[in-house]
């Protein structure tokens, strides 16, 4: 346990001001609000949904 | 007024402005199209005529054109206008006549006036006597249009006035330079739209949360909340409704048992591929990776009679047991890439996007000298498979009349497989506790680095496997092989509910993820959508999952 410790401790920071962030969405949740991630969602679903009306309308169909 | 406000309404003047210049500008560039219609060709071979009038040898028939709509196009471009009625009329009246001696009882009539031995009998064979119907024909048009001189009648039938307006008028359209100002201010509208949307996109983040009005509407809050976290399986839902309306084949269960095996490949690269995100990694080689072991394994599995084969020295079949070479090779192969990209993100540390970035790269530079190296020195696709091959890997068992391809049942084999592994071994547990939190994993006594190379190893097995089925399903293994196929694995793998926060997944969310990325690209193609398009769609779907992914964590923490 010791050494698993110990070995822990090499690998990451022990720095308690400044804890290792090794996460992506860790500096994402510190950094973005939930209305901003709301905001991404909702546009990306009017643009997919758009793309998917242009795409049926100018779509060649077999016939 | 605030300022705030006075900067709103213009930036919605601007969004306005924005958009009728991009309208605007859109019918100017439509020029080509208009003109493509008015000669009754393409587009592309209406570019041609407007940039070099004298190729234009002929026109579409005005009846289908439109005479109207032909008229006006010529008058638009600034030509004479009565020069342009009179050529009109001209060629209406030709294609007329024309038409009526093509017309049975017309021509019968004519015919008996001018040759009383014709009858309603023998009409038939008149007609099918070229040589002297068609000079008959050309004679009661010509007596349609009072005209006598036959030199008169070709000029009118080569469309000579008509063409010579064309040619006339076409070089016009690049003169007024229309089609130029057209684009330009598309662009314009474009950049103005952009502009608007962004001071909107940034303005919304500053708006504080309104405490009362969300306070007291639990229900449309609950509502919200529900659209935001189910927004990709309600458009994925949607998709494949419209696709079911509009094409009531898609639901056949021949296609069906179609979108189950291309997915079934897929699906097994997002087996391994799955293990990777639940460890917070990625994978950017699977395509890559694939291509090359499809390749060594098409190499080996060549049809002992064809003679440009890779291996000329395998003169035997291999038969049954002799496949678990090329199986065993095209793991080994894939494999040894895993190892690579596993000892870049255990050992050295590296994120694994660059490590799997630049294994991408070796492995088609590798998969490249490969397919050249054949002995016939041509870069050309390995095909020509052996039968006992294509049968194992890409064959079918019926049950009655049902034909259920094999690559089904190994995908879900696989499945089964890698479900027990995730949820049954001690490296399953180390896998998730290692993806949710690594520094408590180490602390806990799991070996992080060893429990990341195992992770690779399977991916590595599984990709291999994969290649392996994905030779004989799409028989011919070349340079591009494999192209773009992390992407459908990480999409199926993210819509399946795998976490890129790391530590969450399961099988069976894969498998289904697999499945429904599969039936959304064969409804895309159903639904005839342009390729480049369902580039975007898929691109805006795996965006969405992250996206309600992140918002699930934000939420959680």
């Amino acid at each position: 346990m010791e050494l698993a410790k110990r070995q822990s401790e090499k690998t990451f920071s022990t720095d308690p001001k400044q804890p290792r962030r090794n996460k992506l969405y860790d500096k994402i949740k510190d950094n973005v609000s939930l209305r901003t991630v709301d905001l991404v969602i909702i546009i990306t679903s009017v643009l997919l949904v758009a793309a998917l009306v242009i795409g049926i309308i100018t779509g060649k169909r077999p016939q | 007024m605030s300022k705030k406000r006075i900067i709103s309404i213009i930036m919605l003047v601007v969004l306005a402005v924005g958009i009728a210049l991009a309208v605007y500008g859109a019918t100017g560039v439509g020029i080509y199209d208009n003109a493509a219609t008015m000669l009754g060709g393409d587009k592309k071979a209406a570019i041609g005529y407007i940039q070099d009038p004298s190729t234009l040898t002929e026109i579409g028939s005005l009846d289908k054109l439109g005479a109207d709509k032909v008229s006006s196009f010529l008058k638009g471009l600034g030509l004479d206008a009565s020069k342009v009625d009179a050529a009109v009329d001209e060629r209406v009246k030709y294609e007329t006549a024309v038409a009526n001696s093509k017309d049975r009882s017309k021509f019968l009539a004519y015919a008996q006036s001018v040759d009383e031995s014709v009858t309603e009998d023998n009409l038939n064979d008149l007609i099918k006597d070229h040589d002297k119907s068609d000079p008959m024909r050309a004679a009661m048009a010509m007596q349609e249009l009072g005209i006598t001189d036959e030199a008169q009648f070709a000029k009118l039938a080569t469309n000579e006035e008509l063409l010579a307006l064309y040619k006339e008028g076409l070089p016009k359209l690049l003169e007024n330079g229309r089609m130029t100002s057209g684009v330009l201010i598309q662009f314009v509208g474009i950049i103005l739209i952009v502009i608007a949307l962004a001071y909107f996109v940034i303005q919304a983040m500053d708006i504080k949360p309104r405490g009362k009005t969300r306070a007291a509407n639990p229900k449309t809050a609950k509502v919200t909340t529900f659209l935001l976290n189910y927004a990709l399986f309600i458009i994925l839902g949607l998709i494949l409704v419209v696709v079911s309306i509009i094409r009531i084949d898609f639901l056949s269960m021949n296609n069906i048992l179609n979108i189950l095996q291309n997915a079934s490949t897929k699906g097994i690269l997002a087996l391994g591929c799955a293990g990777l995100i639940v460890l917070a990694g990625t994978d950017l080689s699977i395509g890559r990776v694939l291509g090359i072991s499809a390749a060594v394994t098409a190499s080996l599995v060549q049809s002992t009679t064809y003679a440009s084969r890779m291996y000329p020295t395998i003169v035997q079949p291999l038969g049954a047991f002799g496949l678990l070479i090329p199986l065993f090779a095209s793991i080994a192969i894939a494999v040894a890439f895993s190892l690579i990209n596993g000892f870049g993100v255990a050992k050295l540390h590296l994120h694994a996007f660059i490590v799997t970035l630049g294994t991408q790269l070796i492995a088609y530079g590798a998969n490249c000298l490969y397919i050249e190296s054949q002995p016939s020195g041509t870069a050309q696709a390995l095909s020509t498979f052996d039968p006992t091959f294509l049968n194992i890997a890409a064959g079918a068992i019926y049950i009655g009349e049902l034909r259920i391809p094999l690559v089904v049942i190994y995908f879900l084999v696989l499945a089964a497989i890698v479900w027990v592994i995730w949820n049954k071994t001690k490296l399953g547990k180390n896998m998730f506790a290692v993806g949710g939190n690594m520094e408590a994993a180490a602390v806990s006594g799991v070996n992080v680095a060893k429990t990341i190379m195992l992770v690779y190893l399977l991916a590595g097995v599984l990709y291999g496997t994969a290649s392996f089925l994905e030779a004989a399903r799409i028989t011919s293994v070349g340079a591009n092989t494999g192209l773009n196929y992390e992407l459908d694995a990480i999409s199926a793998v993210v819509v399946g509910g795998v976490s890129f926060s790391g530590g969450v997944g399961t099988i069976q969310g894969v498998v289904i993820g697999a499945v429904i990325m599969q039936a959304i690209v064969y409804a895309l193609q159903f639904l005839g959508i342009n390729p480049y398009i369902q580039y975007i769609i898929r691109g805006l779907i795996i965006i969405l999952a992250v996206s309600i992914d992140v918002r699930k964590y934000i939420v959680k923490k």
